[in-house]
């Protein structure tokens, strides 16, 4: 039963790749507007992290001196 | 088996605070920020790919249905307007809450179906998951989404279960609103990216 599992999931990691053909790097042609999304997405994927859980942090500090004010 | 005497109880006070947010909903909170990236990686990489492709879509592959997907984006977004009406009224008395909650459901299963319907008949044209960089990109995002309202669909009729039972917590309710306001919030996004 494991050994089953095992191979499945190992065929389905070995052939799901091949099947979507979506590499990111994959590509030619127009290399200034490449360059240009490449620049981009790095700093969407850099700031989207921190943009997100510092929103989340900032607003359960709110959220809590919100709270102890009320209490208070 | 002798009653316990009232002298045998223990008082037991718990000295925290109550939470800043019920636990469901900051759970959801951290699993959204999640979905959030990798989301944000799939449409990284379809930028690039995008940027780099001489034509798109390539040649020799059909367009998408940019009208019909935009009536269903309504029906999308209507259908998060409802959920807001249900949580409005939720606050107010449990009961009045179902008939939008049932209709916010009712417009994401009429969702999740025309993009089934739409799938049918962009593989017929020719569009398939390894036809092109676009129909791997599509069927891998569009796919990633309607799974995600799959999942969004089953998370509110748990609530709605739960609530036609009367034992709907508030935190769990918010919980699967967020998820439902996460699907819904991001669809835009991708239709602007995928479809246009």
């Amino acid at each position: 039963m494991k050994l089953a599992l095992v191979v499945m999931i190992s065929t389905a990691l070995w052939l799901v790749p091949k099947m979507a053909v979506a590499c990111a790097v994959c590509f030619t042609g127009r290399e200034d507007e490449t360059r240009i999304a490449f620049i981009a997405t790095a700093g969407l994927l850099t700031a989207l992290p921190i943009l997100l859980i510092g929103s989340l942090v900032w607003w359960l500090r709110r959220r809590a001196r919100q709270i102890q004010d009320e209490s208070e | 088996m002798p009653p316990r005497s009232i002298a045998s109880l223990r008082v037991i006070s718990d000295p925290r605070p109550p939470p800043i947010l019920p636990s469901p909903v900051m759970g959801m909170l951290i699993f959204v920020i999640a979905e959030m990236m990798m989301f944000a990686g799939l449409m990284s990489a379809f930028a690039i790919v995008k940027a780099g492709a001489l034509g798109w879509p390539p040649p020799g592959q059909p367009r998408l249905p940019v009208e019909a997907t935009a009536f269903n984006t309504a029906a999308l977004l209507a259908s998060a307007g409802f959920l807001f009406v249900a949580n409005n009224r939720y606050a107010r008395n449990r009961n009045l809450a179902k008939r939008p909650l049932f209709t916010a459901m009712g417009l994401g299963a009429f969702f999740v179906a025309a993009q089934g319907y739409e799938w049918i008949s962009l593989i017929r044209q020719g569009l398939t998951l390894t036809s092109s960089n676009h129909g791997s990109f599509f069927y891998l995002i569009v796919g990633m989404h309607g799974l995600h309202a799959i999942a969004g669909l089953a998370t509110l009729g748990w609530a709605a279960f739960k609530l036609s039972r009367g034992r709907l917590a508030p935190g769990s309710f918010v919980a699967s609103q967020v998820f439902w306001y996460f699907v819904v919030g991001l669809w835009p996004v991708l239709y602007f990216m995928v479809y246009l």
